[in-house]
């Protein structure tokens, strides 16, 4: 925590090149204390590139990274010590014990972490005295979930942290998650899910391209300006301003609607419409609606209100 | 640091048993094969004394093969520095690039560490393997010769094995600083680099134009003739080798710091 209610992470204008390609091209991303916020986009939109540029492993070629309210060149010992992570593809040392690389960590830590790992590892259904090489990928994801929260951080980076759990012990994992933001810390998750993102996080940013298209409080995400709208009859959404996806089939026609609620009713009042659903869209909505180039925001990423 | 050091000892316990086991068994092997091929030694040292490039290249100009100090420096020497060479190519190739080749990298390096402690630590590992590995040599070396009654003169047993300790330091010192560059080809470069270096020694003992790769390969201070003959360490050719290590560890160094953890 910053203890000032500053925000625990702020990317400004970040730029990382590998190569000729460009993996995040002015990248902006703030994320307040004391909350779960989810980072959501598609295999290389950025999202790890943004998330190994926060713990220093790769280098941002320019812009200004700001970790626990203190501006930093490159990311070092000193805010890494207050970070747990866990990376997307967990590999640990093959020929070790479970309890061998907590206990590792740890001294890397400079922690005793000994009574938080055994608590961790019973929540996770963790056999300590596990070797590596014999975990399965959820069991490696298991074994990083506890070195990443073994040391109680303040801040949890985690790319793509469910994949390859079981249900139940996604459950779990969030449980502690929330656990853990209860007790103050930030934690920010990667993730393709996105129903586990409208489940549990209080804000989110979308990515695409090396940029963030919009972010926010997830509420203000899934209610603004777009709608779905399912009618039976009417006249067809195409000659619409702000009607977009609109799919037939027998009397009824879907379409999303982005624009003022009063135009669109003005518009279904004109038509022949027997019957008429407009709801709020759910985060696939959203993410669809944005991801299709049709539907990208305006330039800036703001969001429009209704 | 010190967990980094801690733990690469461990790792690396296995490997070090079986390297330093083997290179004692040999070098005790060839202790005690002395007495027995004392006169044989004597003759083939006659007969290498007359065979040109040849004796050149093994030293055997300056040194009496036939006897024990002579004998000593030749077949314990070479056992001891290529054995040891090839160990210390494979601690100093491997210690880093199997962070990058078994994909742990990314959770070393996100751990409260430095990228220069990670590195030390593991030079440091290296150096105490090496070092350790050439203290049991020498000690089963000087019990296989109380068992067979001979004794090297100390300083030219000392200077000896501190030469082969040195090329195997400067051997996994290279070794490491190339890894960074190289992670993925890093083992089969380092113990090509070893056979590199010796053939270059060989080269630079047969050809006198060639004398000049002596500043390159670490084999050249380690030359046991010299040091039996000289009672000395070849002190410009070994600060050339430090040197040399020096720069490739700093270049390595330098790269870590800079480049992306893969």
């Amino acid at each position: 925590m910053t203890g000032n209610g500053q925000a625990v992470v702020e990317l400004k204008n970040v730029h990382k090149a590998y190569g000729s390609r460009q993996a995040l091209k002015g990248l902006d991303l703030q994320v307040e204390p004391g909350i779960l916020f989810g980072l959501v986009g598609p295999n290389g939109a950025g999202k790890s590139t943004a998330l190994r540029i926060l713990l220093g492993l790769a280098r941002a070629g320019q812009g200004e990274i700001r970790l626990f309210g203190q501006k930093v060149k490159h990311v070092g010992p000193e805010q890494r010590a207050r970070i747990g992570y866990l990376p997307s593809e967990t590999e640990f040392y093959p020929e070790m014990r479970v309890k061998e690389l907590l206990r590792y960590a740890a001294g890397l830590q400079k922690k005793d972490c000994q009574a938080r790992a055994a608590q961790l590892c019973r929540a996770l259904d963790l056999d300590p005295e596990a070797k590596i090489r014999q975990l399965s990928l959820g069991g490696r994801k298991k074994a990083g979930i506890v070195c990443a929260m073994q040391h109680d951080p303040d801040l949890l980076i985690l790319d793509e942290p469910t994949s390859g759990l079981d249900p139940l012990i996604q459950s779990v994992f969030f449980d502690l998650l929330h656990q853990a933001v209860a007790r103050g810390v930030t934690v920010l998750f990667s993730s393709h899910n996105l129903a586990e993102v409208q489940q549990h996080c209080l804000q989110a940013a979308f990515i695409r391209d090396g940029r963030i298209l919009v972010s926010g409080p997830l509420h203000e995400l899934m209610s603004w300006s777009l709608r779905k709208v399912d009618m039976d009859g009417g006249p067809d959404p195409a000659g619409l301003p702000g009607g977009s996806h609109i799919r037939h089939g027998g009397a009824r026609t879907q379409f999303w609607y982005q624009g003022a609620m009063p135009a669109l009713l003005a518009w279904l009042s004109e038509g022949q419409v027997r019957d008429v659903t407009i709801a709020e869209p759910d985060l696939e909505d959203v993410f669809l609606h944005l991801y299709e180039d049709t539907g990208t925001p305006d330039s800036k990423g703001e969001i429009t209100a209704c | 640091m010190l967990t980094i050091v801690c733990r690469e000892l461990k790792n690396q316990l296995g490997s070090w048993l079986v390297w330093t086991g083997s290179i004692s068994v040999l070098l005790a092997v060839c202790i005690f094969v002395y007495p027995q091929m004392q006169e044989e030694a004597r003759g083939l040292g006659d007969a290498f004394s007359s065979m040109g490039a040849f004796t050149k290249a093994f030293g055997m100009d300056s040194l009496d093969f036939g006897s024990w100090p002579g004998f000593y420096a030749l077949e314990c020497g070479n056992v001891l520095g290529i054995g040891g060479a090839f160990y210390a190519a494979l601690c100093g190739s491997q210690i880093l690039s199997r962070e990058t080749k078994g994909r742990t990298a990314e959770f070393l390096f996100s751990q409260p560490v430095t990228r220069t402690q990670v590195y030390l630590g593991k030079l440091l590992a290296v150096i105490l393997e090496i070092v350790a590995l050439n203290l049991v040599a020498a000690a089963v070396s000087l019990l296989c010769q109380q068992v067979i009654q001979e004794t090297m003169p100390a300083r030219a047993f000392w200077l000896l094995h501190t030469a082969i300790t040195l090329v195997m330091l400067e051997t996994a010192v290279i070794c490491l600083g190339l890894s960074v560059f190289f992670p993925s080809v890093a083992t089969g470069a380092g113990l090509g680099l070893v056979c590199l270096f010796y053939i270059l020694n060989v080269i630079s003992n047969i050809v006198d134009a060639t004398r000049f790769l002596k500043w390159v390969t670490p084999f050249a201070y380690s030359d046991g003739a010299a040091i039996i003959s000289d009672l000395q360490l070849d002190l410009p050719c070994l600060i050339a080798g430090m040197l040399l290590a020096l720069t490739v560890l700093v270049c390595g160094w330098h790269r870590l710091e800079t480049e992306d953890i893969r």
